[in-house]
Formats: structure tokens, C-alpha cells, sequence
């Protein structure tokens, strides 16, 4: 029965995002409009956009990762969903891992599919473009979770700007090493250390932040 | 072992440590004031200007133990958390709670601090220096748990998702340290501290330890003063307070129907 | 069998209850009873685990339902205020993934005619009357296969109809030795035999 719960969880979350497209659709569009404010604000200067477009791209990821976050649990604590995740006959933090994974295919792979286009607006170097996705591919993934966990947090509360500010505290050590591991590259060295670190960083936040995340939903629910 | 259970059972028990909180209070306060004064008098004229940055090294005198304080506030906010999350006793919440603000005024401090400091030497009012990058991201840490506390209104919510905010903060310090020093080494290559405090002379060390010994009675105190009004706050209805009051005369506390809180005397 | 021992909440300050004990077996129901806002809804929450009592504990058997929790699930039916649907999902997807268990489409459908639901198959949730939506949760109770039912305000947007409908799968219930707690303001035919009741506040 555990396992065929995790595979609706999965299924519905998956469903759920093919009937609302527009809705599923919205983080990879944010993605791109915030790539393309940069050149709009510093000018266009090639040279400039070079240096800056690594940088850019990962702020760019970051927010559109934020921006997503709201799907994960409010609409279903509005429907009364939520109650009913918490008494199924599944250990909670893997339920959360379903949600949570079917939430980065929403979100973190299109952005990652996407990325090409906007490594190209900046005029990146193609030789940036796998250590730009890989470093993508690993971060997205933690910054989802981490952001999970603020978002089970403040379900309960009256929400308020001043909870952004729990943002930064878990999102620069991701931040650092991933864009780090392009601007590694872009000055001609290997990131091996960058990706390590934030490979590091992936697997204890993948690791933890599930039960965190199930941890968070209790105290909300309660 | 018997007689230690009994101890933590009293001191976890709002009722028992009020008046310890009380009587802590001047053994805290007065010294902390004493050394204070004595410390900063050394630092500030006695102790000799540094030959690389004359005098406005002296501020490091408040910068360094402010940092050191706000750390350790905040491993105390943390570790009250989580045994309020864990074990469901309230006073710990409220030492959460009360050490929150104070760790974040330390915080505050520190970086005004740094800045101070970073006006004469590098003419700048904000430098993006590891050191100083953290602090910022430390007070983002403590800015976002106080207003997540006071977002949420059922209480008892508050403390435990603050609790476990706190241990996820914790947890995430040192690798915020590790992540902002590899960034500051990353950008800018030949970087040498820039708040590297100057080798120091003992008569400059010792008046920095006393400081530091001195910031951390004062810290102590004042989460005292907070711990006691958070337990008025929490326990305004319980008769043992209003036995406590009313033995002075004032009979405008009234221990509201008791019948609306569950006696906790005997429980945490 | 479900068993309480001295169970007491608050909400923020206020004491909801207390001392709150009783054990209910195989074919038993009870009905709790009060006013608004005396604590029936939290009370449920409790019993369901959804939420912690500040006092006392909820066992399933002879355990606390903290340490049997998966156990616990496997047999407990919870139907709260909101229904959990989702509005874009059709009426047979939001009973499909309601079921923690395998289920086929066509059983599925099956039981919503049960219910009168046949012609609200494929229609998104969204669109479903107050009433329809109850129904489905009913539909709901029937595929669970579950041995507890703990329902809040079951009978509050039904007909008539509707209401003998939920009163003669209670009973059915109950002769299949289930264990029913609800609770209601009107008062439940007494097809259903004997309720015990609890009255709060």
C-alpha cells in the first residue's frame, strides 16, 4: 500500500500540473523575463553580459525556484488535501519526497531545458553550457527542498514580507558554489571543487529536508 | 541521579525559576556593568594605538564580542527550540524567545561595528567582507525567526515551528561560514582579511577578554529580565503568581477562573 | 478498538476540555455533541492525530497512535469541514487518489453509482454542488475499506435523500463491525441502534 500511495501522490501532483498548464508553465516564463531584465538594466555591452551571465542565469533559477514554491502546499491546505496527505498509510517525509520531486520536473526541468536559450543571450561560451546545466541540475534540486522547508513553515502564519527574509540564511551556501563552478570555468579552472561542494550540499539537504519539510506540516497543521 | 532529575524538574518549571531568574539577576548585572566600564576605560584610553591603524582599531573592543555574543545567543535560541520541540517544556520556549531579539540587537551591533570600522580604513560604509557577509546572513537568520514567531498566532505553533527554524538556522551556520569565505576567496583572489584584528599586545588582549566576559553577563542578565516577563506573560493566569503578588497587598491581580488553565504546577 | 485516556486541548489560551476518556469497540459508534466552538472539530483532529492534545493520549489497540501511526492509517477514515478535492481533477481522478490503496477505474465508478454519482464521473471538481461533493466522500468511505470512521458533520449540506443515504451506510458499517464517531447537530435515525454520546462545554 506505501508504494502505491507514493505513486499517486506522484500521479496527481504530475496531473494535476498537465490540467493547469498555464500554471506549471509560469516559473520557466519567470525564468526567462528575469534573464531578461539584466541586459535591459546594465546595458548591453557584450563584454559586460560575459561577465555577468553566469551570475545572472543562477539569480534568475533561484527566483523562479522561489516563485514556485507557493504551489507546493497551499492550495491543498485550502481544500482540506492537506489533512488527508497526513493520515495516509505512508511514512510522511516520503510522500513528501513524491510531491517534491514531481514538483522539480515541473519546475527545475524545464528551467534546466530552457537554460541554453539564456546562456545564449548573454553570449556565454558554449564550452560554460555543462558545467551552467550541471550545476543547475544539482542546485534546483536543493534549492526546491530548502525552500519547501520555509514554505511548510510559514503555511500556518500570516505570511508577510519579512519571511523572504528567511530566504537568504538557506540559499547563499547554493548560490556560491553553483554559480562559482561556471565563473570556475569562465577563468579557465576545474570545478570539480564548486560541483563537489554543491554535490555535498544536495545530498544532505535531499537527505534532510524531506523530513524537515513533514516535520514543518505537522506544526502547521496542528 | 534522583536528585539530579529533581533539579532539572525544578528548573524546567516556570513556577521554580522565576525567583531563580530574580535572584541571578543582580549577581549578573553588576559585574557585567563593573567590567564594563573597566574594559572599555582600557580600551578605549589605556590601552596603546595599533602602528597600523592608530586609533580606530580600538573599536574591535565591541565589534569582536558583539560577534562572539551573537553567535552564542543564537546557539542558545537553538538549542531551547529544539527542546521545546522535543520535550514540549515551555520554559525552554521562552528562553527561545527571549534570546531571539537580544541575539539580533548583538548581531545589529556587530555590524554597525564593522562598518564603523570599515569607514577609516577602506572608505567605504559596507565592505562584502566573509566576515561581515556572514553576520548579515546570521541577522537575516535571526530577523526571519522573530518574525516568523510573531506571524503565527496560536502559540504553541509558534514556539515549535521557531524551534525547529532555529535548528535548521543552526545547522545551516557553518556551512553559510564555509560558503561565504570559499565566495570571498573565490572573487577575489589575494585577499588578506580585511578585519584581520592587529597581533595583539596583552594589554590589549585582556581588556578584549573582559569585554567579551563582560557582554556575555549582560547578555545573561537581560535574557533573565526577558525569561521572568515572558513567564508573567504566559502564567498571568495561574494562582501561583497571584499568590506571589498578592502577598504585597495589591489585590487587582485576581487569579482569573481557574478553571480556564490546566494546573501546572506539577507538569512542564 | 479506539481508546482515549484523559484527553484535554487548548486553543491559543482557552481550555477546550478536559478529562475527556472513553473506549469504543468493534460495531459501536458515538456521537459528540456541544456547542459551537466547544471543541467537537478539535476533538476529532485528536483522535485522528492530526493534531497533539495538551494532555492524555489516543490508542489504537493497545498502543498510542504515535508509535502506530502507518497501522493506525491503514484503518482510519477521516472526513473533515473540506473534502480535499481538486478542483481541476475530475470527480473519479480526486476518488482515485484519495484511496491510499490499489483500485481500479471501473470498481471505482461502481461505487460512485452506489452514490448517485454516476452522471458527476468525469466532471472536474470544481463543479460539483455542495451536496455532490458529500456524496463523493461517501463514495470515498465505501472504497476505503476502513474499520474506523471518524466524520465531522456528515449530514450537513444533504437532502433528504442524502440523509438516509449516509445513515443506512453508517449502519451497514457498524453491522460490519466497524467503529463510527461523528459528529453531527442533527440528530441520526435510530436505525442506527444505540449511540453513546458526549456532550462538550
Amino acid at each position: 500500500m506505501m508504494l502505491c500511495a507514493l505513486r499517486k501522490q506522484f500521479a496527481r501532483e504530475m496531473l494535476g500540473a498537465f490540467r493547469q498548464p498555464g500554471d506549471a508553465l509560469a516559473p520557466v516564463v519567470f525564468y526567462l523575463i528575469v534573464g531578461t531584465l539584466f541586459p535591459l538594466a546594465l546595458g548591453a555591452d557584450p563584454q559586460l553580459l560575459v561577465k555577468i551571465g553566469p551570475g545572472a542565469i543562477w539569480i534568475a533559477a533561484l527566483l523562479a525556484v522561489l516563485l514556485s514554491l507557493h504551489k507546493l502546499f497551499r492550495a491543498d491546505l485550502d481544500n482540506g488535501y492537506l489533512d488527508q496527505l497526513l493520515l495516509l498509510p505512508c511514512p510522511l517525509f516520503l510522500l513528501i519526497g513524491a510531491r517534491l520531486l514531481a514538483h522539480w520536473l515541473q519546475t527545475g526541468l524545464p528551467i534546466l531545458l530552457v537554460t541554453p536559450l539564456l546562456a545564449e543571450s548573454f553570449g556565454l561560451d558554449y564550452n560554460l553550457l555543462p558545467v551552467l546545466l550541471a550545476s543547475l541540475a544539482i542546485g534546483t534540486p536543493v534549492l526546491l527542498v530548502l525552500g519547501a522547508i520555509n514554505e511548510a513553515l510559514t503555511l500556518a502564519s500570516r505570511g508577510g514580507a519579512l519571511l523572504a527574509l528567511l530566504v537568504l540564511p538557506l540559499y547563499v551556501p547554493t548560490l556560491v558554489f553553483g554559480s562559482g563552478a561556471v565563473y570556475a570555468v569562465q577563468f579557465g579552472e576545474s570545478p570539480a571543487a564548486h560541483l563537489s561542494l554543491l554535490g555535498a550540499l544536495a545530498v544532505v539537504s535531499l537527505l534532510f529536508s524531506p523530513w524537515a519539510v513533514a516535520t514543518a506540516l505537522r506544526i502547521s497543521i496542528d | 541521579m534522583s536528585l539530579i532529575k529533581e533539579y532539572w524538574h525544578k528548573l524546567s518549571s516556570a513556577k521554580h525559576f522565576y525567583p531563580i531568574a530574580g535572584a541571578l539577576l543582580p549577581w549578573l548585572l553588576i559585574p557585567a556593568l563593573i567590567m564594563l566600564a573597566w574594559a572599555s576605560w582600557q580600551g578605549l584610553v589605556v590601552a596603546p594605538a595599533d602602528y597600523q591603524q592608530g586609533d580606530s582599531y580600538r573599536i574591535i573592543f565591541v565589534h569582536v564580542p558583539a560577534a562572539w555574543l551573537s553567535m552564542m545567543a543564537y546557539m542558545i535560541m537553538a538549542v531551547n527550540g529544539v527542546i521545546y520541540l522535543v520535550w514540549k517544556i515551555k520554559l525552554a520556549d521562552i528562553v527561545a524567545a527571549s534570546a531571539a531579539p537580544i541575539g539580533a540587537s548583538f548581531t545589529f551591533l556587530a555590524l554597525a561595528t564593522g562598518s564603523l570600522w570599515g569607514k577609516p580604513m577602506w572608505g567605504a560604509w559596507w565592505v562584502w567582507d566573509a566576515r561581515l557577509t556572514s553576520e548579515l546572513v546570521l541577522l537575516f537568520l535571526y530577523l526571519g525567526t522573530i518574525a516568523l514567531r510573531g506571524a503565527i498566532d496560536d502559540r504553541q505553533r509558534a514556539g515549535r515551528a521557531a524551534g525547529l527554524l532555529g535548528l535548521i538556522g543552526a545547522i545551516n551556520i557553518p556551512i553559510i561560514h564555509f560558503s561565504v569565505e570559499w565566495w570571498e576567496t573565490l572573487h577575489q583572489p589575494a585577499t588578506v582579511s580585511k578585519f584581520g584584528a592587529p597581533s595583539m599586545h596583552p594589554s590589549m588582549l585582556v581588556p578584549l577578554l573582559v569585554m567579551a566576559i563582560a557582554f556575555t553577563l549582560f547578555f545573561f542578565a537581560v535574557l533573565m529580565i526577558k525569561i521572568r516577563a515572558g513567564i508573567l506573560e504566559q502564567e498571568r493566569h495561574s494562582r501561583w503568581l497571584a499568590a506571589l503578588y498578592s502577598d504585597s497587598g495589591t489585590s487587582s491581580i485576581s487569579p482569573a477562573a481557574t478553571g480556564n488553565s490546566i494546573e501546572q504546577d506539577e507538569s512542564k | 478498538m479506539i481508546s482515549t485516556k484523559n484527553l484535554a486541548a487548548l486553543r491559543g489560551e482557552r481550555l477546550l476540555f478536559r478529562g475527556v476518556t472513553f473506549s469504543l469497540g468493534p460495531g459501536e459508534a458515538m456521537r459528540i455533541t456541544g456547542a459551537n466552538g466547544s471543541g467537537k472539530t478539535t476533538l476529532l483532529r485528536i483522535l485522528a492525530g492530526l493534531s497533539e492534545p495538551e494532555q492524555g493520549q489516543v490508542s489504537w489497540g493497545s498502543q498510542n497512535i504515535r508509535d502506530c501511526r502507518e497501522e493506525y492509517y491503514r484503518h482510519l477514515a477521516y472526513s473533515g469541514h473540506q473534502f480535499g478535492l481538486r478542483g481541476d481533477l475530475t470527480a473519479l481522478e480526486n476518488l482515485r487518489y484519495l484511496l491510499p490503496r490499489t483500485t481500479t477505474d471501473a470498481a471505482l465508478v461502481e461505487t460512485m453509482q452506489q452514490v448517485g454519482l454516476e452522471r458527476c464521473v468525469d466532471l472536474p471538481a470544481r463543479y460539483l454542488s455542495q451536496g455532490q461533493r458529500r456524496r463523493l466522500i461517501l463514495a470515498r468511505l465505501l472504497a476505503a475499506e476502513a474499520s474506523c470512521w471518524i466524520l465531522d458533520e456528515p449530514l450537513a449540506a444533504l437532502d433528504t435523500a442524502g440523509i438516509k443515504m449516509v445513515e443506512s451506510l453508517c449502519a451497514e458499517h457498524l453491522q460490519n463491525a466497524g467503529i463510527l464517531i461523528i459528529t453531527s447537530h442533527q440528530n441520526l435515525s435510530s436505525a442506527l441502534g444505540g449511540i453513546a454520546e458526549l456532550r462538550l462545554g
